[in-house]
């Protein structure tokens, strides 16, 4: 899988490739606008991440070069300005998906994940790991062919940390995902922590082995 | 042009002018019938051969000088009373229009008040300092807000960075408790930064007035779906909803109505008892939503200010309720703080 950091922030495009290198993903990195113009002209890509404010240009016009070429990639808006006018005209030159600065990289990287499985199998709505099958168009997990009851928040749980597999998903970028807003608001340690525990019970129950690795507290991770 | 006070003179010598010919027909009269009747009856008694009338002159003359007196003194304060009051009227009029506009002015509707010329010169200097002051204000105002949410955009890039690098040394296969655990207060540190960060942007925003997408939204509705989010936070606390509509219509932009019901909501968790209660009530365009707490009454005017914060320990970062208020202001909604029977209670009232 190929993918091409648009990003003019060194640290934060290498701190991307570093998270992502390490899941196997091939990273090529563009700093400023015309690097960004030239990659995109020359070389496919399965998924594009896009910052907006680039030295030399604006994003949403290397956007609109993506889109005229027909191009099969992928494209996340990842901005700094979190203004709904830049997220709608985004979505509505092609974009699939945006996120705001700041974001968490296992957030970064479950949405790669799911763009490229929707892009790319999109007859595919199975996913299978360890001893589960996911099916993903109806929301159920089956383990050896028993299907496990899962509520609206553990199956996010689920796919998320499956989404990060063999890394470690900190607490703070859980509770984002599982409830947005409302996670950097209140406390969300215990928010966490009773949903996984509620996961992990169930899992355990249907005979899975514990593939959720609790790290010091302060992330877990799903070994495979 | 010229000053107020040729301007002045000259108004006040023509109205002079004017009393001067108007009042000449008075004067005719006077003279002709009440200046020295007596004398000229004493005359025509001589001339006539008949006895002398019976006058006291002494005292003729001075009723009648007297008469005169109180006639041109009383023709003279009515026309001054008159002239003074047209030339003040017609003289300060332009002054009038400038006052009135400058109390009509607000700094927030970001309108510069167009001031009408008058021939005065000392009102037109007026009227040139006035909007050289405004102007001043209006960009110092202008500038002030850009700021705020410039600052915010450029801090959310390191943000992420810092935030980049702490997921990334979670990753570190050698990572020891110790380590650990300064990574988990750093991500405190990074939640309540990029927190803070993301309230003084929504605070610079809503001032900037950059949410105009307004649509019909259904409070009750909104209302369910924010608790089924809070569900998982308030594990001890109970919360009583009484909710005496089917529906509750308001014209909002969706965003900021979601964020005022989340910061009231979140508040009222926040600052609550374990065991405590919060409880929710819609009537006919109002929204009440109340606690319990340790914290004893709270001063009406300034909790809604900016980082005001009463209570010792900081819980959130003191912009939850000034984010309420400011999304209360630009809908046109009232918000008000109330303390009843060791309660706190927030109402938000949604005229029609």
């Amino acid at each position: 899988m190929k993918l091409l950091i648009i990003e003019d922030e060194h640290e934060l495009s290498q701190g991307i490739a570093t998270y992502l290198t390490a899941e196997n993903y091939l990273c090529e990195q563009a700093f400023t606008f015309g690097e960004a113009m030239e990659k995109v002209c020359l070389y496919s890509y399965d998924c594009i991440l896009l910052d907006l404010m680039l030295p030399g240009g604006d994003g949403l016009d290397v956007l609109t070069e993506i889109k005229r070429q027909n191009s099969p990639a992928g494209v996340i808006i990842i901005s700094a300005k979190d203004s709904l006018d830049d997220k709608v005209r985004g979505l509505k030159i092609g974009a699939d998906d945006y996120l705001p600065k700041p974001f968490h990289l296992p957030e970064l990287s479950v949405r790669i994940y799911a763009l490229i499985r929707r892009r790319q199998f999109s007859n595919c709505n199975m996913l299978t790991i360890n001893n589960l099958t996911i099916d993903l168009l109806n929301k159920e997990v089956k383990a050896k062919e028993q299907t496990i009851n899962l509520t609206k928040t553990e199956y996010e749980l689920l796919l998320f940390l499956i989404g990060n597999r063999n890394r470690v998903v900190s607490k703070s970028a859980l509770a984002e995902h599982l409830s947005g807003d409302m996670a950097d608001m209140l406390d969300s340690q215990n928010f966490v922590y009773a949903h996984i525990k509620n996961l992990k019970a169930k899992l355990v129950e249907a005979g899975c082995p514990d593939y959720i690795k609790n790290v010091y507290g302060t992330g877990y991770k799903w070994i495979e | 042009m010229k000053s107020l006070l040729q301007k002045s003179l000259a108004k006040f010598t023509a109205c002079t002018v004017i009393i001067l010919l108007l009042a000449t027909p008075l004067f005719y009269l006077l003279t002709k019938h009440f200046y020295a009747e007596d004398i000229r009856e004493v005359i025509e008694a001589v001339q006539s051969g008949a006895s002398l009338p019976k006058t006291d002159l002494e005292q003729d003359i001075i009723a009648g000088i007297a008469l005169q007196f109180g006639l041109i003194m009383g023709a003279l304060l009515v026309s001054l009373i008159l002239m003074v009051r047209l030339i003040s009227k017609q003289l300060w009029a332009p002054f009038d229009d400038t006052l009135r506009r400058i109390e009509l002015f607000s700094l927030e509707s970001e309108k510069l008040p167009q001031f009408t010329n008058s021939n005065i010169k000392e009102f037109n200097r007026l009227n040139i300092v006035l909007t050289r002051l405004i102007e001043n204000n209006l960009r110092s105002y202008k500038t002030q807000k850009e700021f705020t949410e410039n600052a915010s955009h450029e801090l959310q890039t390191p943000l992420a960075v810092f935030q980049t690098k702490l997921d990334l040394m979670l990753q570190q296969p050698d990572l020891t408790e110790q380590q650990a655990e300064i990574v988990q207060s750093l991500y405190e540190v990074s939640a309540r930064l990029t927190r803070l960060n993301k309230n003084l942007l929504l605070l610079a925003k809503i001032d900037n007035r950059q949410y105009k997408e307004m649509e019909l939204i259904d409070l009750v509705q909104m209302i369910e779906k924010v608790l089924s989010l809070l569900s998982g936070f308030t594990q001890e606390i109970t919360i009583r909803e009484e909710i005496q509509v089917a529906s509750l219509l308001v014209q909002a932009n969706r965003a900021l109505l979601e964020s005022l019901i989340n910061n009231l909501v979140v508040n009222a968790v926040r600052h609550n008892i374990a065991n405590g209660e919060i409880s929710i009530i819609i009537k006919p365009n109002l929204l009440i939503i109340s606690n319990t707490s340790s914290e004893g009454m709270l001063n009406k005017e300034s909790v809604f200010e900016r980082f005001h914060n009463p209570s010792e320990k900081i819980k959130g970062n003191g912009l939850g309720l000034a984010i309420a208020k400011a999304i209360c202001n630009l809908h046109g909604w009232e918000i008000e703080y109330q303390y009843k029977s060791e309660r706190h209670e927030f109402i938000v009232s949604f005229p029609n």
